[in-house]
């Protein structure tokens, strides 16, 4: 633990000590006080976190895990108590209040499978009921998925949890950040990941800036990682997701990718009391899917090649032989050690509240040298600084150390020498292995050190009743460090070869996102049961990245691990700003709390922007309607048993900006070699620019309904959207005739995607011994470049290098799915048979044959929870993707001349023909484009919480045991190799804007599968 | 309470007129790595853009020769990438990455060398008609065109239509006349003679060659009997690279060393040949097999195969006759057995690759071949050819007619010019001039597939994408 960690973690502690100290009753003859208990209709267990505060107070407190609750220093007089918690209905009570005597309000909260009043604060300019929406808006709730599974991080959080959001996570190494996008491609050259908000602060979800493991160095085909898994699950209370311009109109320029807001948890005002919450969880990952086996056939040369094929001595010719490295070694693989511990604190006074919290991430991955561990500490507190004004203020300090293995299709990596492993060869003495041993392989070292630091500030002024501000001001300050290390002359240097004389990199690629935010909102009444709420707003960012790299080769011995040490040395700086800044109104018309119309306008100037574009305009149109409150079609709504009924329609626009100096054209240096063997600078071309670069402009049309039926047990939530993007920015190479040769942007194509998105949940059984809930997601995804409005050309390639160049597996093409799969075959006759030439050889097809897309189509879950007599709960979610197909590289190596080491090729039950060996041997991909479908089984746990009657005894201290298995294991898939969720360029996620799309690459290339993991977990709260 | 409502309600206001006051810069970002090009104007920037178009020169150059050696019949790849074998194999698309690879460095350069030379115009007007720095940026850039028509099948300019080979070469030739002009006006004005003479003898090779690209064995003899024979007037030209093992990130390093396997001096361990280890996974580009057995002391290459990136076992090239640091080794006796006949030969292992070897571009000799092969195949060609084979240990040539000389002077050049970016486009010359095409044909080694019959490579889909006269 480094210095800066501890003094950042004392501190906190410190902090939240002082604070628990603080919270004492307050004593006032004029106040007194609420208490009561909390539980479900029907079950009458009773249910703990629920919030009850007093209306038009900062009072409240929250539950228990036997649902009791104490609010203290009510000031005497008639009150209102409201419970609330995600999933309930809630519910208000009276109450009235004497000095110094206690109230007792106790609630029954039914299961709500809709919740119109459930409160949202993403995309809005200030927090609305869900009924005021005409967008929808899917709210995890982060408590809830935590109790349930092993979460370790936001993407753990994001999979399979939310429709329409599509996460792949690319590896099973631990730390390597996954490709997240909502509602499918909408950009070919800027990012397709939704942008991120922490408590209303812009949060910086990009690359660490490792180097790549596949090597020496920063390979291009590597895992990356990411920032935005520096935060602890435990810390976070709910995540509110937007989906794209129609609701994310008010973020502007930059978020046509949609918006996940990530909502922490505060404490209680009022709570009078401090709530400590401990979690220790252990467990293990493991490589649970299968593991290539190898074949080798003993041909009369082999068995006559004594030297290189010494396993096929003295057998019989055709003897198959056969080997599974990753199997019998040892060294190759283990089950990584996985450990978590968290401790948090929250509570509140009169007029505070406050939370604080730290935990230990140590997630060891199947391989030796391998892992991620996490320390991060969070303290926010909020305070009422008058009646009218209030602060939250909130800190996070993360450090993250993570050290990768080789990975992929690096040359001396453990996956790719065990599956082209040749039983019976002569390779490293015969171990099964083909290129390094995995004593070899081990001593790669690879590591990141991230420092993260986030600070953000709300401050809430409400002069009148009629007029609310709303200032918000932060920062994200991101601190890698990155080091690759060859040790001098050690086994590994010197059989990687590269650097065998030691070789060191280090890179600190830092990054500070400011944001500001201030909307100020305007409520009124009307005459006719209408009213108006009247938004204006203004928020800008700026990011400023500098990095410091420096690379040192030979090292004079091991003890030597600084750049400096080196007998070369060289190093670089960079700098890259881009800021945006947008301003807002919107207007809200109500009537009757039952319809809303919502009309915006925002206007956004981005840094980026050409000099010959100065300002995007993005309107924003909703309505929302609730007509089942309608009495005029109370009938309606009786007849078909719905509780709720409400439509919504929304329109509207959001853009992406352009990289930071894409626009400009500038010349930049070039190293000159004198003849003297010194080195001059020069000018020379740099970037090509483009006045007239502008934004993206996404426009998304959704509409949809939200009902519940059978006393709301019963919620079905239907969406359908139409998206366009238009004026999509296209990276393509710049015609070189004109002496530029980098990427150049231009504001050209149209994509376009559709579908559907839809959530059926319920409690179908709930009485008290059991309680059965449900919940079935399904989205799906059409996705089309409609035009790509390129002089000369219909397509663009994304850049596979396993495939021939002249018939790549992927394109960008008009009519088709960005970035689709397309095939390379053979001739064939009309019954599908080889059309062999005169000498009896396949002939290649020059036309490239459309296979299907490589994002999925659809996709869903099923999560089934089962309460059991209140205290043990059984959850299982299962989820499924497809429709979309992966480029089975590592089967297709496997087959090929130099390996051929695969059952295909070594069945004598099934030998291949000439021609079918030639065509899975040959040049043709069209074999090796397969579908990806499948159907998991993501998550499977047991809770158990002891009965209060025993944990009392222990202090009252609530305890819960929790069994979870997270990976569990394939239903069913059509993908024939190990685990379509692989994705050999995971880090391809953050590098956009290049003219080979390799954003868009979906290849199986020697990737870690997903790993599964067995946790038990221990939850106490006093 | 109110005295704090009012504090804070001003608290807002100063923010919110702060923030509004703010927001006029807050949209300004630094960008410290370049320079805008509408700054160009001022004369400051004049060494630093020469320097600049040197730069784009010395990085094409070594790269254009590469790929030309991998198209033409020098080199074969043993790259496992997909982009490299259709060069080789002279079967490719205007897709191919390697293509692109070629293309984009010779338009920088094109481009480099006409905007500075432009604009020298611009910063000193009259006087840059004895400015040498003028006569280096046409000199190079006629080179430029020069090395785009022998190696492009066709190109535009500044998103031109495509020009033919000869279009280009009919460009290039003025630039060369001009810095022979500004050169000598220079050299008489009193600049450096020694760098006078040196673009002089620089562009006079140039013009000799673009001559005989362009049909004209007029022009090429004046142009090339105008070069001085000897040093110091004029000996050769040069691009220069940075030694330096393994070399910095950035350096402008020769992209042979790495391709040839990052060879370094070795007496043992694996893939060590002659001396010389060469990294295998490093090893993709190998002799071709029209230059394996050749066993000239221009030639070097390593004595036994070594493993090459896709594992086959191939002869790798050392320095070249026209490469820095070349070595004329006197050759070891070899003895082989051929269909019973012993044949005594000599083995030149040379000195290996290494990342500052500098590339000969233009030199004396090159003129007395262009004079020699502009002469037609007479007494003096097969002089010069004679006298050739003897300082390279080769008996008199045999060959009688002239049509047997110029092909025994053919075979000299390919020997004295290995792998410097000249062999590309001789052998086009010779196809579309003399009709003899030595471009490999037939089975395609290690593969069931025949060569193509691509001579030249194509302008990629990158230009083709973006230029409406495309």
């Amino acid at each position: 633990m480094s210095f800066r960690f501890r003094r950042m973690t004392a501190s906190l502690a410190a902090t939240a000590a002082m604070l628990a100290v603080s919270v004492m009753p307050l004593a006032a003859q004029d106040a007194g006080t609420i208490q009561g208990k909390v539980v479900e209709t029907g079950s009458l267990h009773p249910i703990s976190d629920v919030q009850v505060f007093v209306e038009g107070t900062h009072l409240g407190a929250v539950t228990n895990a036997a649902g009791e609750y104490t609010i203290s220093q009510v000031p005497a007089g008639a009150h209102t108590v409201r419970a609330r918690l995600i999933g309930y209905t809630a519910v208000a009570k009276p109450a009235t209040v004497a000095a110094g005597s206690p109230v007792v309000v106790d609630f029954q909260l039914s299961r709500a499978a809709l919740q119109l009043d459930q409160i949202v604060v993403t995309g809005t300019a200030a927090p609305v009921a869900q009924r005021q929406l005409g967008n929808s808006v899917t709210t995890l709730d982060v408590s809830d998925l935590t109790s349930k599974s092993s979460m370790q991080n936001v993407s753990d959080l994001l999979q399979s949890k939310a429709p329409g959001v599509h996460l792949t996570p690319g590896s099973g190494v631990p730390g390597t950040a996954a490709d997240i996008r909502i509602r499918g491609i909408s950009s070919l050259s800027a990012t397709n990941r939704p942008i991120f908000y922490i408590d209303g602060i812009r949060y910086n979800d990009a690359s660490n800036g490792n180097y790549g493991p596949s090597g020496s160095g920063d390979g291009v085909f590597s895992q990356g990682t990411s920032a935005l898994d520096a935060l602890n699950p435990e810390d976070i209370e709910s995540i509110q997701i937007i989906k794209g311009p129609a609701a994310a109109t008010l973020y502007g320029a930059d978020a046509a990718g949609g918006v996940i807001q990530i909502i922490t948890k505060k404490g209680t005002r009022g709570e009078q009391k401090v709530r400590w919450d401990a979690h220790v969880e252990g467990g293990g990952t493991n490589w649970a899917l299968p593991r290539l086996t190898n074949y080798t056939t003993c041909t009369a040369a082999r068995i006559a090649d004594t030297t290189n094929w010494p396993g096929c001595n003295g057998l019989a010719e055709g003897t198959v032989l056969t080997g599974n490295p990753l199997e019998t070694d040892p060294q190759a693989l283990r089950t990584g050690p996985y450990e978590k511990y968290s401790l948090s604190v929250g509570g509140g006074g009169p007029r505070y509240s406050f939370f604080a919290g730290a935990d230990v991430i140590n997630d060891r991955g199947v391989f030796f040298n391998s892992y991620n561990d996490r320390r991060s500490a969070r303290a926010n507190f909020s305070v009422g600084i008058t009646d009218k004004i209030d602060l939250a203020v909130s800190s996070s300090f993360t450090k993250t150390h993570t050290r990768l293995p080789l990975g992929d299709d690096a040359a001396s990596g453990i996956i790719i020498s065990a599956t082209r492993g040749q039983p019976g060869s002569a390779a490293n003495d015969g171990s099964g292995w083909r290129i390094r041993t995995p004593d070899l392989s081990n001593q790669y070292d690879n590591q990141l050190d991230a420092d993260r630091t986030i600070l953000g500030a709300t401050l809430n002024y409400r002069p009148t009743t009629w007029f609310r501000n709303r200032f918000t001001a932060g920062v994200d300050i991101n601190d890698p460090l990155a080091t690759i290390y060859y040790a001098p002359n050690s086994a590994f240097s010197i059989a990687d070869g590269v650097f065998p004389s030691g070789f060191i990199a280090q890179r600190m690629p830092q990054t500070h996102l400011w944001t500001f935010d201030y909307a100020g909102i305007f409520s009124s009444t009307l005459p006719k049961d209408l009213s108006s709420e009247f938004s204006v707003g203004v928020q800008g960012t700026k990011n400023d990245a500098r990095t410091v790299s420096a690379n040192g080769n030979g090292l004079p011995a091991p003890d030597f691990q600084l750049v400096q040490s080196a007998t070369t040395v060289s190093g670089a700086t960079g700098l890259t700003q881009i800021a945006s800044l947008g301003y807002y109104a919107q207007e809200q018309i109500g009537w009757k709390n039952r319809l809303f119309v919502t009309g915006a306008l925002r206007a956004d100037n981005n840094s980026a922007f050409g000099d010959n574009f100065q300002h995007v305009y993005y309107p924003k149109a909703s309505l929302s309607y609730v007509a089942s409150e309608e009495p005029a079609l109370a009938s309606i709504f009786d007849a078909i048993h719905a509780d709720n009924f409400r439509l919504r329609f929304a329109y509207g626009e959001a853009g992406r900006a352009p990289g930071p100096y894409d626009a400009l054209r500038t010349y930049g240096t070039i190293r000159v070699a004198n003849g003297d063997g010194s080195v001059s600078s020069g000018l020379t071309a740099g970037s090509p620019g483009n006045p007239d670069l502008h934004a993206e402009r996404g426009r998304e049309f959704e509409g949809g309904f939200d009902a519940s039926f059978l006393g709301n047990r019963a919620g079905l939530e239907f969406t359908a959207y139409h998206k366009t993007t238009n004026d999509a920015l296209v990276s393509i190479g710049s015609p070189a005739s004109t002496g530029f040769t980098a990427g150049y942007y231009i504001n050209f194509a149209q994509l376009q995607n559709t579908g559907i998105e839809l959530t059926l949940r319920g409690t179908p059984v709930q009485t008290h011994a059991v309680t059965w809930d449900a919940q079935f997601a399904l989205s799906t995804n059409h996705n089309k470049l409609n035009k790509l409005n390129l002089a000369g050309t219909t397509q663009l390639i994304p850049y596979n290098p396993y495939a021939p160049t002249a018939y790549p597996t992927q394109l960008i093409k008009e009519g088709y799915p960005v970035a689709g799969f397309w095939g390379e075959d053979v001739l064939r006759n009309p019954d599908g048979s080889y059309a062999l030439d005169a000498n009896g050889k396949l002939q290649y097809d020059s036309t490239l044959k459309y296979v299907g897309p490589s994002d999925p189509t659809y996709e869903g879950s099923l999560s089934n929870t089962v309460t059991l007599f209140g205290n043990i709960r059984l959850y299982a979610l299962i989820d499924f993707k497809g429709g979309n197909y992966l480029f089975d590289q590592k089967d297709r190596n496997r087959d090929q001349a130099s390996n051929r080491n695969s059952l295909h090729f070594n069945d004598p039950a099934h030998p291949l023909s000439a021609a079918d060996s030639a065509y899975y041997s040959g040049n043709a991909t069209m074999p090796w484009i397969v579908p990806a479908d499948f159907i998991k089984l993501r998550d499977v746990s047991v809770s158990y919480t002891f009965p209060q009657s025993l944990t009392s005894r222990l202090g009252g201290k609530d305890v819960t045991l929790t069994l979870s298995g997270h990976n569990l294991g394939f239903i069913s898939k059509k993908y024939p190799g190990i685990d379509p969720e692989v994705n050999f360029f995971g880090s391809g996620t953050f590098r956009t804007g290049t003219t080979n799309f390799i954003q868009f690459i979906r290849v199986d290339s020697y990737t870690l599968p997903m790993l599964r993991r067995f946790t038990a977990s221990l939850n106490v709260s006093f | 309470m109110r005295t704090t409502t009012k504090r804070i309600t001003g608290l807002v206001a100063a923010v919110a007129l702060a923030a509004s006051l703010g927001c006029s810069n807050f949209l300004d970002v630094n960008n410290p790595n370049s320079v805008d090009v509408g700054n160009l104007g001022d004369t400051t920037y004049a060494n630093l853009l020469v320097t600049g178009a040197i730069g784009e020169f010395q990085s094409m150059y070594s790269t254009v020769a590469m790929y030309g050696s991998v198209l033409s019949d020098e080199s074969r790849s043993d790259h496992v990438n997909a982009s490299y074998g259709p060069i080789d194999q002279r079967s490719f698309t205007n897709l191919n990455d390697i293509d692109a690879l070629t293309y984009n460095p010779i338009q920088r350069t094109r481009y480099a060398t006409d905007t500075v030379a432009a604009r020298f115009v611009g910063y000193f007007g009259a006087q840059a008609g004895t400015d040498l720095r003028l006569a280096r940026m046409l000199a190079l850039g006629g080179y430029t065109y020069m090395l785009l028509g022998e190696t492009f099948c066709s190109a535009p300019i500044n998103l031109s239509r495509a020009y033919t080979p000869a279009e280009l070469f009919q460009m290039a030739r003025p630039k060369l006349d001009s810095a022979i002009a500004i050169a000598s006006a220079a050299k008489a004005a009193g600049a450096s003679g020694a760098v006078a003479d040196s673009i002089m003898g620089l562009a006079l090779v140039a013009a000799a060659r673009t001559s005989l690209d362009l049909g004209d064995a007029a022009a090429a003899a004046s142009y090339a009997a105008a070069v001085p024979d000897s040093a110091p007037t004029f000996s050769e030209y040069r691009v220069y690279y940075i030694e330096g093992i393994p070399p910095q990130s950035g350096m402008p390093t020769n992209p042979f060393w790495s391709a040839l396997g990052q060879p370094i001096p070795a007496v043992s361990g694996t893939n060590v040949s002659g001396g010389v280890r060469y990294l295998a996974s490093s090893v993709w580009v190998t002799v071709g097999e029209a230059f394996q057995g050749v066993h000239d002391p221009r030639i070097p290459m390593s004595p036994t195969k070594v493993k090459a990136m896709d594992n086959g076992m191939q002869y790798v090239a050392n320095k070249p006759a026209s490469f820095g640091g070349f070595v004329r080794d006197t050759g070891i006796t070899q003895t082989m057995d051929s269909a019973g006949t012993t044949i005594t030969y000599k083995e030149y292992i040379g000195a290996p690759m290494t990342p500052g070897a500098s590339i000969r571009i233009a030199s004396a000799l090159e003129a007395q071949y262009i004079v020699a092969e502009a002469s037609g195949g007479d007494a003096s060609t097969l002089a010069f050819v004679n006298a050739q084979r003897a300082a390279n240990g080769q008996g008199p040539s045999t060959a009688i007619t002239p049509d047997e000389v110029l092909a025994d002077l053919r075979e000299q050049r390919r020997r004295e010019f290995y792998l410097d970016g000249h062999r590309l486009g001789d052998l086009r010359r010779y196809a579309e001039q003399a009709g003899i095409d030595y471009f490999p044909t037939g089975p395609f080694p290690g593969s069931t597939e025949q060569y193509g019959n691509q001579q030249c490579f194509v302008i990629p889909i990158s230009e083709v994408n973006s230029n409406p006269n495309l």
